[in-house]
């Protein structure tokens, strides 16, 4: 209740809070002194703001985490950056498995005797198979349709004379063990088969090429990998 | 006429004596020194959100959106001060809890009056004036419960925290003779609630 002679109260607690325009305020600060109700109240408004002052600290009632997770930070702002991480880990992939094929097919095509058998290309192998059958085996033998078999009779030159010569009726029932003649010719197309081993060599992966590939690939994933961490980081 | 015990100016945080530099690494991305900051300031954060919400977790949950928030906004900081910028962001926070939960009427009432306040130093000089503490911080603490939202926020930046007038304002967005007047009213009010407890204040 406001009393008609007393100031009003905010003026009382503006005079409690020390503001300058209520310490100025010669009629307010006179009638304070001097008022058996205003005194008393100013008084106990500064009480108040002294205990709201010494109110204790509050501990957080768990710990808290001071900062957000990294990922978040490293996307704010550069989204790019999270571009870059989501490549970077299948390019490494991708950088490894050229090496290993590059690495193992440039060491065994400069194996010897290797790529004689197992490591020549598929075209090879079937072109060796149908020279090595005795008596038109390069007709008899059955090769896959389409390329292969192409491949096998285009590439090897000596296979068409092979044929040509060989054993009557050897085409029906080859021969397992061929005559001197037979051997002669056999070699003379396997010699034949050789340049034509050179000839399909040239169409094999480039293994150096993806062993380079690879290194390089390798190199720039983990370069990139490593800038995305710093300013991930930063 | 004798001044308050306490010029509103004269923070209880006081900022770090390196606050400076350490904000400037934080601004340009030394998550280190943005924690240390944080460590600084957690407490004085999380008191301004548990008085304003009431309640422990709410509290705890403002206070670490506080952070998350001021993590993302530090690019936008355009000097002040810190701390508050930092308990303004606070008290968005904890108003944004207080709006969710007003949304939710379901939702449990605080248990008013049980905080995680720091109990009295055992090897205090006087025990019954320890006690007495303890009591009359109890009943302020619920006191201020009772106040309207905007003399609460306004008393507690100001009255508990120290800050001046013109801080709360710019914290508030609000005139300062609004603010002001806020705090008048607010204190006021204080004293009506705190009347029966009238003997807890003299000493």
């Amino acid at each position: 209740m406001q009393h008609l002679n007393h100031p009003e109260d905010e003026r009382l607690a503006a005079l409690a809070a020390s503001e300058p325009d209520a310490l100025t305020d010669s009629s307010l600060v006179t009638h304070v002194a001097g008022c058996a109700r205003c005194a008393p109240m100013v008084q106990e408004l500064r009480t108040l703001h002294s205990a709201l002052a010494e109110l204790p600290d509050i501990r957080p009632s768990r710990p808290l985490r001071f900062l957000p997770a990294v990922p978040e930070r490293a996307s704010h702002g550069f989204p790019w950056l999270g571009v870059l991480r989501g490549i970077t880990a299948p390019a490494m992939a991708i950088a490894v498995l050229l090496i290993v094929v590059g690495a193992f097919g440039t060491a065994f095509r400069n194996g010897v005797g290797f790529m004689g058998s197992a490591g020549a290309a598929p075209e090879l192998n079937q072109t060796l198979s149908g020279a090595q059958s005795s008596g038109g085996g390069a007709a008899t033998v059955p090769l896959p349709a389409g390329k292969s078999a192409a491949a096998g009779a285009s590439a090897v030159p000596g296979s068409a004379q092979f044929q040509s010569r060989g054993t009557p009726g050897a085409s029906a029932t080859p021969s397992l063990v061929p005559s001197n003649h037979d051997a002669a010719a056999a070699g003379h197309s396997l010699s034949a088969v050789s340049r034509g081993a050179t000839e399909v060599d040239t169409v094999r992966p480039p293994y150096a090429l993806m062993l380079g590939a690879g290194v390089v690939l390798l190199a720039a994933a983990l370069v990139t990998r490593g800038y995305v961490r710093r300013r991930s980081l930063a | 006429m004798a001044e308050p015990d306490r010029a509103p100016s004269s923070p209880r945080v006081q900022p770090l004596p390196d606050e400076e530099a350490v904000v400037a690494l934080a601004v340009s991305g030394d998550r280190p020194a943005f924690a240390r900051l944080m460590e600084h300031y957690q407490s004085a954060c999380y008191g301004v959100a548990w008085r304003l919400l009431g309640d422990p977790d709410q509290a705890a949950d403002a206070t670490q959106d506080a952070f998350i928030h001021a993590y993302d906004a530090l690019r936008s900081y355009r000097g002040g001060i810190f701390r508050s910028w930092l308990m303004r962001i606070t008290a968005n926070a904890s108003y944004d809890i207080l709006r969710r939960a007003q949304r939710r009427p379901t939702t449990a009432l605080p248990e008013p009056a049980e905080g995680k306040a720091e109990l009295p130093d055992i090897g205090a000089v006087n025990p019954f004036d320890e006690a007495r503490k303890s009591e009359l911080y109890r009943f302020l603490e619920q006191a201020l419960r009772l106040l309207p939202e905007d003399q609460r926020v306004a008393v507690v930046l100001c009255d508990v925290y120290g800050m001046d007038y013109g801080e709360v304002a710019s914290m508030t967005d609000s005139p300062i003779g609004t603010v002001k007047s806020r705090i008048h009213r607010g204190r006021l009010r204080l004293r009506e609630i705190l009347a029966p407890q009238r003997e807890l204040f003299e000493r």
